[in-house]
């Protein structure tokens, strides 16, 4: 089912990412400059909610691995450049507390389908409906105004649903360990590691995991 | 020099001052006005559809391909079916109203028996119309190039044109939405096998995206 799974993969297509923040300043505090100038107060402090894009670019490798634990079957497919990885873009909307704690989810959701026409062939046709839900939590920080970091974990839940067919879901565990560049506000760059572990999953009664590690370098907005 | 010295000052003072009240109200400029560069991450989500056409002479009818996309567009392909369709870009503004820029596609797989690359690159001209301090329209139109290298030494190579008229949102400084329609179509386009055979395509991918943007 694997080897199927990812035929189905290669033969449509898929990938991308996105985070996003917002934040108002507290009474007293100095208003950030909104001429080009850096961000008077670091990542975590300055902003309540942030909005962003993950995995906008890097590199991704991703393993299909038989849940028997015997290691001997597995697939794994190595990615680079923009939205590297099988499951596509994921859209980040976090809330930023006051001690820097964050709480939100990235989420990704795509319906592809496919069909074929000629007369010199027979017609045919697939979809697939694939979403991404991944709660995080993590904590805000920085440096200095215009370099902070951002930790975050979480469950990871894939779902793959076929037009046809069984659906497939995979289950594993989430880590983020991000850089943030903020050289003027409502713009941070994020690069890090990114790591999922397989924990469960499967289509029916064929059990199997995907985990997946890469380097990650994104955008966000905090607002 | 001593008549230079009090020109020279009020002079700095002017601009100054001039400066000081620009940056004050830079959120009150609209877009093309209020920055010069502008980074985007175009065709994020939206729904796209992608028809490829297969140009067989030696066939009476064509076969053709069509995928349809929501959501989080992909940008992973493997069979000359359909165009990655996020790209990054760069696009500076000569004029308050005119921007040059071009957008960009990389991307990269090997494993399971596979492998291959697509890199593209999308030149634009674009025209911002401004609304209002938080919204303009944005209409961008140009050419592209898209190469496909797949395994086996099969490559295809696509000239296209293009463009998207978007609707830009720019609730706060250096950050915005874009939303609007986009369409690429071939002009040419060639998949090309290991043994040397051509076959000509035809692809058009159209459809309604969102994206981002930070002007700097």
């Amino acid at each position: 089912m694997r080897r199927a799974l990812l035929a189905v993969f290669v033969a449509i297509g898929a990938s991308s990412p996105v985070a996003i923040a917002r934040a108002a300043p507290e009474a007293g505090e100095p208003l950030a400059s909104a001429d080009g100038s850096p961000p008077a107060q670091g990542f975590g402090k300055r902003a309540h909610f942030i909005f962003g894009i993950d995995n906008l670019f890097g590199f991704s490798s991703d393993r299909f691995e038989s849940a028997d634990g015997s290691g001997g079957d597995s697939d794994t497919i190595d990615h680079s450049g923009l939205i590297p990885g099988l499951f596509g873009p994921r859209i980040g909307l976090h809330g930023v507390l006051d001690s820097g704690v964050t709480l939100g989810a990235n989420l990704g959701m795509t319906y592809l389908n496919r069909f074929r026409t000629g007369a010199n062939s027979s017609d045919d046709a697939d979809g697939m409906f694939i979403t991404t839900v991944a709660p995080r939590i993590g904590y805000a920080g920085s440096f200095k105004p215009t370099f902070g970091y951002w930790v975050r974990g979480g469950p990871s839940l894939r779902l793959i649903i076929p037009d046809e067919g069984k659906s497939t879901h995979l289950v594993g565990a989430g880590f983020e360990l991000l850089g943030v560049i903020t050289p003027v506000e409502h713009l941070g760059v994020t690069v890090g590691p990114t790591f999922d572990i397989g924990l469960t999953g499967g289509t029916g009664s064929n059990n199997f995991t995907y985990s997946t590690y890469g380097l990650s370098v994104g955008l966000l907005t905090d607002l | 020099m001593r008549h230079r010295l009090p020109l020279l000052a009020s002079l700095t003072v002017t601009v100054t001052v001039a400066a000081s009240t620009a940056a004050a109200h830079a959120d009150e400029l609209p877009f093309g006005a209020r920055a010069s560069t502008v980074l985007v991450v175009d065709h994020l989500v939206g729904a796209t559809r992608t028809t490829t056409t297969v140009v067989d002479d030696t066939k009476t009818d064509d076969v053709r391909y069509h995928l349809t996309e929501a959501g989080s567009p992909f940008g992973l392909v493997s069979v000359p079916i359909a165009g990655p369709s996020l790209r990054v870009g760069v696009h500076q503004f000569v004029t308050e109203s005119v921007s040059i820029g071009a957008g960009l596609q990389y991307f990269s797989a090997s494993g399971s028996g596979m492998k291959y690359t697509i890199f593209g690159f999308h030149p634009r001209v674009g025209f911002a119309i401004p609304l209002s301090p938080t919204s303009a329209f944005w209409l961008r139109a140009g050419g592209g190039y898209t190469y496909w290298d797949y395994a086996k030494d099969s490559s295809e190579n696509d000239w296209s044109v293009g463009g998207e008229a978007f609707y830009v949102y720019t609730p706060v400084s250096h950050f915005g939405l874009t939303f609007g329609p986009m369409i690429d179509h071939t002009l040419s386009a060639k998949y090309k096998t290991d043994s040397g055979r051509e076959t000509k395509l035809q692809r058009t991918v159209f459809g309604a995206t969102m994206g981002l943007l930070f002007d700097l």
